[in-house]
């Protein structure tokens, strides 16, 4: 039932990428509704009162705002497939650690490195260390979930997509520091669900240029 | 029942929403107070990541983060649940939860600035409470329903804690006539015997913030 189900996204969000993988690994169909962040739409402001951002999943008319709990929505309602999240406590606390991780730290540098001039060394550095910290966490499995993709892969894979923007702005190679995780990105790429939903890293280059130019960095 | 190990600080609230959640369930538990200028080996051991507490310690198996930690003693110890069993009301729960975790800098702003800085926080503290008032608790008694949940334990500080902030700070943030709703929450998160009997002292915690304010203040300009 396709009408059941509508998303609320910006196709360069990776908060976004994460709940359309959730979605594609699920088998799930589902409304996309493109945002336009400078004019967002009266539906978003109405289903997503509180923050007024995407994503936003519309179940039959009913919102979830918030990507990890959109994630955890979908793996708890189809809960069939592809599970993301283990169903062993104390694994599934690990998990949801190092998804927490991904947005404490990840997503904090990596903005710090193209949305704020002058920082974009030191962050770069920062973020050299979390990835390293993943790849310690990551260890020989082929996917943070183990065997198979999960939770965590789903909350840092969306990443990938923006290592060209970061490696530009702050002029460092992530693959030279971090083989292990590009590998693991290599290998997420390969499932239809991550490649299908990551966007060009060029076109999130072209944006991040078009942001900093209108904040005036550039 | 394999060993359960809490490592805290008082008067941190993150240290109590783990606290609460146990004595909720009725889980029994070892306490382990740590001097946060001085952090013992064993904390560092199993929370190297961010070196923080609370850590809960199941079976000698370390969990950190106090969300988490709850998420973790909800799946472990199902009886008196923190969550519903409906996903979609369960996903609620974690929205307010998280709105918790996502402003509390801004509480945190209040706290420890003064001059604009001060200001703004003031003005940003306002917008969560009125956000709270009016679309986060509604018509219920907790953010739970009818009993204390994940929301209520996460909301929990700002029925003790906020008090004294705003007592060493010198002003006055939340008037019971502006947020009714609030204000009724407070008091009945108050009276849940769990909650009123693990609560720290008040004296002690007022001299601890009057301390780290000072700290805090002293160091901002400097």
């Amino acid at each position: 039932m396709a009408e059941a189900l509508v998303l609320l996204d910006f196709s360069l969000s990776p908060f976004g990428v994460r709940v359309r993988i959730a979605l594609a690994e699920k088998g799930i169909k589902y409304e996309y509704k493109e945002e336009d962040l400078k004019d967002k739409s009266s539906l978003l402001l109405q289903m997503n009162p509180v923050h007024k951002q995407i994503p936003v999943l519309i179940h039959n008319g009913k919102p979830i705002c918030e990507s990890f709990i959109i994630v955890q929505y979908i793996d708890e309602v189809w809960k069939d497939k592809s599970p993301l999240l283990p169903s062993d406590p104390y694994r599934q606390a690990q998990a949801r650690f190092w998804a927490d991780f991904v947005d404490k730290k990840v997503v904090n540098c990596g903005r710090r490195i193209w949305l704020v001039k002058g920082e974009e060394k030191e962050a770069a550095k920062e973020l050299i260390e979390c990835l390293k910290m993943l790849e310690g966490e990551l260890g020989d499995k082929p996917y943070f979930g183990g065997e198979s993709f999960g939770f965590v892969d789903v909350a840092l894979v969306p990443f990938y997509s923006w290592f060209y923007t970061y490696e530009t702005c702050a002029n460092f190679s992530i693959e030279a520091e971090c083989p292990k995780l590009v590998a693991w990105a290599k290998r997420c790429m390969e499932k239809e669900s991550v490649s299908n939903s990551l966007p060009d890293p060029h076109k999130i280059y072209d944006y991040v240029l078009q942001v900093r130019k209108r904040i005036g960095i550039d | 029942m394999e060993e359960v190990k809490l490592f805290g600080a008082t008067p941190s609230p993150f240290s109590y929403r783990v606290i609460w959640a146990l004595k909720l369930k009725g889980i029994p538990y070892e306490y382990v107070e740590e001097d946060l200028s001085n952090k013992s080996a064993l904390l560092l051991q199993y929370n190297p990541v961010h070196k923080k507490i609370p850590v809960l310690v199941h079976g000698g198996k370390p969990i950190a983060e106090s969300i988490i930690i709850l998420e973790y003693i909800e799946q472990t110890w199902p009886q008196n649940p923190l969550l519903p069993k409906e996903a979609y009301e369960r996903a609620q729960a974690r929205f307010w939860t998280k709105f918790a975790e996502d402003k509390s800098l801004t509480f945190y702003a209040f706290f420890r600035s003064d001059g604009e800085e001060h200001e703004k926080a003031i003005k940003d503290a306002l917008e969560v409470l009125r956000i709270l008032e009016e679309q986060g608790l509604g018509e219920k008694k907790f953010f739970g329903g009818d009993t204390v949940g994940l929301a209520d334990i996460a909301w929990g500080w700002m029925a003790y804690w906020l008090g004294v902030m705003e007592e060493v700070v010198g002003k006055k943030l939340f008037e019971a006539h502006a947020f009714p709703r609030l204000h009724e929450w407070m008091e009945n998160f108050k009276k849940v015997p769990a909650i009123k009997e693990n609560l720290p002292e008040r004296n002690g915690m007022l001299a601890h913030f009057k301390r780290q304010r000072e700290i805090l203040i002293a160091s901002s300009i400097s």
